[in-house]
């Protein structure tokens, strides 16, 4: 009696009680749905805004605490088939109802999800020549998330997405930013466009591994450049490729770097750069623009004056009869 | 007044639908194309998203393009033409009806700066004043240098088979730095030259009804008129006024000056601050 007892206690927890309980924990945790956040989150009369030091830069910044669910929803993350909740990336909630610790741990994107990218981008060359430098390689968000809202992960061909990574890139690569815009491509980035139909730098430089153009396997390198630019130019070949992506005859480096191969007697590096020709027909623009201004506009200035002169004198024959 | 005023015929229907058929391509190809050589301003931005942005201002500019083809195509068919009939048309390619420029030009280019610097008096010119001569000469050359280098950068693929790639870099250059030297010019010495001279503001007509009055002839092209009045050809030339050709060309010209004056304005700023 007593021991059928023990073993119907037991029987009762194995098949019961255990995976009740069991079952509770997972519960909540599963159970803790988006539409739980929002209670508070999604109402501006609960949460406001509040100072925030970034975990990866040190800068202060006020952040609203309020989620735009739709923007969410709109986001890579919302638009999933596995229906990410709030939890699934602020895991330090899990379970956690009602008003929480302010400040939460920074979200893992790579451990249990993106560990695929974040190789290939923490071994590259762009992670590892910045690591050597002394300097703080890009996190994922820094990349990857919007600028209107701090929750947004808009997908790859967004636009606005796109233009917030030529943005973020310039940030650092200033120069190369500016003789991409001397370009046509940035030209029309720079007026706006920022569909994938004009290539913007990750486009041709690659995302989570950019190589140097010097190694083979760069996406702009000897190996694959007819292959990248092939994604939009249909025909291209080794000689097109030979574009100059980045003209710098708007940059005094150019002219310093010609002035010294001159001094050197390098003529031949001069006559084997490009740059070199894009200098020379931009130069000689500047003398034919200043000449026929100079010219043209001391003409007519003067010209004007002196009609002027000989109305004000009332001259009825100028001269010539 | 101007009833009484007789009235020569000095632009055929022919050269004045060209010219307008340039005025209009021009302007098409300068608004959709001068906001990508000034990407960095706002007036760009703002301009190139007013008139359809990408890729709607690529199609505007390239249609635009198709008819300065067009009209140019119309100029040298009629040049052609006047060349092989042989008649008074022949002289289209020299003498003083020629707009090419002549030995002549010299002296009148030596008396011009005489009379500028109020040396000497105002010289006596013929059909073609030596600076028409050479904004006729520009727009040969620019048109010749925009169509080659639009090309190149509406097909780089098929240029690419003879050229590197580069060349449509230096292109895009030339392209650019011609559009602005050739819309500045337009819109300033053109202007300038024609429009916007005491005697003549805010527009002169006859390019658009074709007709000068007596008066204008003799004061602007005295050695023409000569020539004229000694071969009794000047009555072969006189028209009737046509008023509502005048009203039209006004209520056209008027605010295509402004739009230019307007670009050029923000031209030249965008260029200073730039340099500053």
């Amino acid at each position: 009696m007593l021991r059928k007892g023990w073993v119907g206690i037991y029987r009762q927890a194995g098949l019961w009680v255990l995976p009740t309980l069991f079952f509770l924990l997972q519960g909540l945790a599963t159970a803790q749905e988006t539409s739980d956040c929002m209670e508070c989150h999604g109402n501006p009369n609960k949460v406001g805004k509040v100072a925030r030091i970034d975990h990866d830069t040190g800068e202060i910044k006020v952040v609203s605490m309020l989620v735009d669910e739709k923007a969410f929803l709109d986001s890579a993350h919302g638009r999933s088939k596995e229906k990410f909740t709030c939890i699934d990336c602020h895991g330090d909630l899990s379970g956690v109802y009602g008003e929480h610790d302010p400040l939460l741990k920074p979200v893992d994107c790579i451990t249990f999800c993106h560990d695929d990218p974040a190789a290939e981008y923490q071994e590259g060359s762009h992670v590892e020549h910045m690591k050597e430098k002394e300097k703080r390689p890009p996190t994922c968000k820094e990349c990857h998330m919007g600028v209107n809202s701090a929750r947004e992960t808009p997908v790859k061909d967004d636009k606005f997405h796109r233009a917030y990574i030529n943005k973020n890139c310039g940030n650092c690569h200033e120069e190369y930013m500016y003789t991409y815009c001397t370009n046509l491509h940035g030209q029309l980035t720079s007026l706006g466009e920022c569909s994938t139909e004009v290539a913007n730098c990750s486009d041709c430089h690659g995302g989570h591994e950019i190589l140097k153009s010097s190694e083979p396997d760069s996406m702009v390198g000897e190996k694959k450049i007819v292959e990248t630019c092939s994604k939009c130019h249909a025909g291209a070949d080794k000689n097109f490729v030979r574009h100059v992506a980045h003209p710098k005859f708007k940059r005094p480096e150019l002219y310093k770097g010609i002035l010294k191969a001159l001094g050197e007697r390098d003529i031949k590096k001069i006559a084997l750069d490009p740059q070199s020709y894009l200098m020379l027909i931009f130069v000689a623009y500047m003398g034919i623009i200043t000449f026929t201004f100079s010219s043209f506009g001391l003409h007519s200035l003067l010209m004007w004056f002196r009609i002027l002169q000989e109305e004000r004198k009332g001259e009825e024959g100028h001269g010539h009869h | 007044m101007a009833t009484t005023e007789r009235l020569y015929m000095r632009f055929s229907p022919f050269h004045r639908v060209v010219h307008f058929m340039l005025i209009v391509s021009f302007f098409g190809l300068v608004l959709t194309g001068i906001p990508l050589a000034f990407q960095d301003q706002d007036w760009a931005r703002w301009l190139y998203a007013l008139l359809g942005g990408y890729p709607t201002c690529g199609y505007i500019h390239r249609i635009c393009a198709g008819m300065t083809f067009f009209s140019a195509f119309l100029h040298f068919a009629y040049c052609s033409f006047l060349v092989l009939s042989k008649g008074e048309g022949a002289k289209v390619l020299w003498g003083p009806e020629s707009i090419l420029l002549q030995p002549m030009d010299v002296k009148d280019i030596l008396s011009d700066m005489k009379w500028l610097l109020g040396l000497g008096p105002r010289p006596a010119f013929d059909r073609w004043i030596y600076w028409e001569k050479f904004e006729y000469l520009s727009l040969l050359w620019g048109t010749m240098v925009m169509a080659l280098t639009g090309f190149m950068l509406w097909f780089p693929t098929t240029f690419s088979i003879i050229l590197p790639g580069w060349v449509m870099d230096m292109a895009l250059i030339a392209h650019r730095y011609e559009a602005i030297l050739a819309a500045a010019f337009v819109f300033t010495i053109h202007f300038i030259h024609t429009h916007l001279l005491p005697e003549k503001v805010p527009v002169d007509e006859a390019m658009f009804t074709g007709r000068v009055t007596e008066e204008e002839f003799l004061h602007e092209r005295p050695r023409h008129y000569k020539r004229l009045e000694e071969a009794k050809l000047l009555n072969r030339y006189r028209v009737s006024p046509n008023p509502t050709l005048s009203l039209l060309s006004k209520i056209i010209a008027v605010p295509l000056l402004l739009i230019g004056l307007l670009l050029t304005s923000l031209m030249v700023s965008s260029l200073l601050v730039n340099l500053i």
